[in-house]
């Protein structure tokens, strides 16, 4: 009997517990009257949620969340998950309509066009013209214009990008040397030089890798894509994967593969191919520019200290690589959607943008790349100066901007393989535009 | 005589065939808890080895693990503990008045895939201001807990012979006393077999917690993803928390083995 009633004081105690106590009443955000010039504390009191996915970007700004509180008076609650736990969580929360995050991190290539056609996501371009909520030492203009660009959608703005990533040629300078070639600039040259090492070799180094696994591979074959003066679709928002730009920028893809190229190169992804690289068993690489620190790593590579950067080599169209991101994005439903705004402000100015990039984070502003104490501790000027130069030529897209990314993806991929293996490149083209075309019309 | 020593030889080397794959799985995990991020990216993998208790030292002091443990067994030991409340007189009235409708149609309600709940509790949730809290994940968990315990106490109830209540209802037991004195203690075996196994399906529900809980509530299986990073897997941390979370279950099921397996392989009232 005692038992029983220690039994239910417990639950009694553990019910009345504020977990239990649901939700407590957030304090009503003290909005001041309004004045004319920018103030960090015009939201004191407010509370916003910050949702994010484990990423070292968030490593960053985590521990300086109580500056931003300091600053602006605000509560952040920042809740952090895993990459896929983070997906998960935030579409349960958006589709139900009743999510009360405030701000988010979204990787517009991926998830953009699905986001804004649902009507997820608040535009910005109020809140970036407003004098009122705009800080003025934010500096748009610093940002650069490639990774604005890829949070716009129907000419709206709705993604502040937090870092920017590009795709570049690694390559072993040893080999280079030793085969008397020279750093291509067309593709042609691209070309010729991987036929020169794979065959001065005797087919024992190969002349580059590149990823051949289906829908992995189109994050690197885009950029010869655009290069070559294809695109994933044309103006009327048909594939155009079948053009003839697209078509020899496929052939051409597969070529280099199937010639001068890993045997596995069907199956591999990038962890598959920058290894082969880092092993020293391929002179070159077209792969993410974040790869930068493995290939640098003694410890995992056999190429550190040897490999050169460069942009993508000049197709028929130039130069014409992607950049990719993440950025931070706030909810169509938030309640402080301005207040959000300036903590998307403080998370993406040029003070957190050197700190990341100093820890090895690339930023998507100029003023960190071209910051006297980011260049004194660079220990790699030629994997920085061709970023730059990537940046600046950049086409923000490297996903087609349709809700089904993954569907044509996996669509384009099977004609990449093909053309790898060495088939009819332009029969599979037309068979994945047909697909594309197919998924696009069930999606509407 | 010999046969005989054959026969148990061949009995216990049957045991040790079955149980040999899962515990080496188990010490696989033990052991990565025990070594470096390079130890175990290793290849081939290094079988001598200088243990280091660093992550299981890390999963303690750097991740709030304590929190998560103590949410994770506070929505456990509810979950079940309401469900017993609930489930055991509907399981007697189940079996007793032969509502086998009643308890397919609770076992419908626990076979439909889990996702298809997730949306609309969200919005319940959201509306009543519960998300992250105690109530939100024991309330969900309930599902998992409750149509469980309902199914194998019914089996256990069923096995009661009716005399045993009819010569306690002549001495005078009201149905609720019944119920109290004497079913209560008969099928008890039954109750702590349905009880762990309910606390474990519990204990490892991933879905509802990560959806439902949020930075106070979060429970240890959606805590252990934490040791996922966006770039590597910190295979020693994860292996360590594993380890770590597999303990109070295993615990648990020692504790009470000797009652699980004679709710197991038992009916009711045989002993």
């Amino acid at each position: 009997m005692r038992k029983a009633v220690f039994l239910l004081v417990l639950l009694a105690a553990v019910l009345t517990s504020p977990l239990f106590a649901g939700g407590k009443q957030e304090s009503a955000g003290t909005k001041k009257a309004v004045s004319a010039g920018f103030d960090w504390k015009a939201f004191e009191g407010t509370k916003i949620k910050i949702m994010v996915n484990k990423h070292p970007w968030v490593d960053i700004i985590k521990p300086k969340i109580a500056e931003f509180e300091a600053l602006t008076g605000m509560k952040v609650e920042l809740s952090i998950y895993p990459e896929d736990q983070f997906r998960t969580k935030r579409t349960v929360e958006m589709v139900s309509g009743t999510s009360d995050v405030d701000v988010f991190m979204l990787m517009p290539g991926n998830a953009l066009a699905q986001y804004v056609q649902s009507g997820w996501l608040a535009p910005l371009n109020g809140l970036m013209k407003s004098k009122q909520y705009l800080w003025p030492d934010y500096d748009l203009n610093d940002i650069y214009p490639a990774a604005l660009n890829a949070g716009v959608r129907g000419g709206k703005n709705y993604t502040v990008p937090l870092l920017l990533e590009t795709s570049l040629l690694a390559y072993n300078k040893d080999i280079f040397a030793r085969t008397g070639v020279t750093v291509p600039k067309t593709m042609a040259e691209l070309e010729s030089a991987a036929k020169k090492i794979y065959e001065s070799s005797n087919g024992n180094t190969y002349g580059i890798t590149l990823r051949g696994k289906k829908a992995s591979a189109t994050s690197q074959w885009v950029d010869f894509l655009h290069s070559f003066g294809g695109e994933w679709l044309d103006s009327n928002g048909k594939a155009a994967v079948d053009s003839p730009e697209a078509i020899a920028a496929t052939e051409f893809y597969g070529k280099l593969l199937r010639l001068y190229g890993p045997k596995s190169a069907p199956s591999n992804s990038w962890y598959e191919s920058i290894s082969i690289f880092m092993q020293g068993k391929a002179a070159m690489v077209y792969d993410a520019s974040v790869f930068k620190p493995n290939y640098e790593n003694p410890e995992k590579s056999a190429v550190s200290g040897k490999v050169g950067y460069a942009i993508i080599p000049k197709g028929p169209a130039g130069s014409i690589p992607h950049v990719s991101n993440w950025g931070l994005t706030i909810y169509s439903g938030s309640k402080h959607k301005e207040a959000g705004w300036l903590f998307i402000q403080w998370a993406t100015s040029k003070a957190i943008a050197l700190q990341g990039q100093l820890a090895g984070i690339p930023s998507a502003r100029a003023s960190a790349w071209s910051s006297p104490e980011f260049k004194s501790k660079d220990t790699s000027p030629e994997w920085t100066n061709a970023s730059i130069a990537s940046y600046k030529v950049a086409s923000p897209l490297w996903n087609p901007p349709v809700i089904p990314v993954g569907e044509c993806r996996d669509a384009m991929g099977s004609a990449i393989v093909a053309s790898i293996l060495g088939q009819d490149v332009k029969a599979a083209s037309r068979e994945a535009a047909k697909t594309i075309d197919k998924i696009l019309a069930n999606s509407k | 005589m010999g046969k005989s020593y054959i026969k148990t030889s061949l009995f216990y080397i049957g045991i040790a065939a079955i149980t040999i794959l899962p515990l080496i799985v188990f010490l696989w995990m033990f052991l990565t808890g025990l070594k470096t991020q390079m130890e175990n990216l290793a290849i081939p993998p290094k079988i001598i080895f200088s243990p280091t208790l660093q992550n299981f030292k890390s999963v303690f002091a750097q991740n709030d693990f304590l929190k998560y443990l103590f949410n994770s067994f506070i929505v456990a030991v509810f979950a079940v503990a309401i469900s017993l409340l609930f489930g055991l007189p509907a399981a007697y009235a189940i079996a007793r008045f032969k509502m086998h409708k009643i308890g397919l149609t609770l076992l419908i309600a626990r076979m439909i895939p889990f996702i298809s709940y997730l949306i609309p509790w969200f919005i319940i949730f959201r509306k009543l201001r519960l998300v992250d809290t105690y109530i939100a994940l024991i309330t969900t968990h309930l599902i998992i807990t409750l149509p469980f315990i309902i199914w194998i106490m019914v089996n256990f109830f069923e096995n009661v012979p009716l005399s045993l209540e009819e010569a306690a209802r002549i001495d005078g037991c009201s149905y609720f006393q019944v119920f109290i004195r004497i079913l209560i203690p008969v099928v008890r075996n039954g109750i702590f077999t349905s009880s762990v196994l309910g606390f474990i399906f519990s204990w490892n529900q991933f879905l509802f917690s990560l959806i439902l809980s949020g930075n106070r509530t979060m429970t240890v299986p959606v805590a252990v993803f934490k040791f996922i990073s966006y770039e590597e897997i910190n295979w020693g941390g994860l292996a360590a928390a594993a380890t770590t979370i597999t303990l109070p279950p295993l615990i648990l099921t020692l504790f009470i083995q000797k009652h699980m397996i004679k709710g197991l392989t038992s009916g009711a009232v045989k002993g």
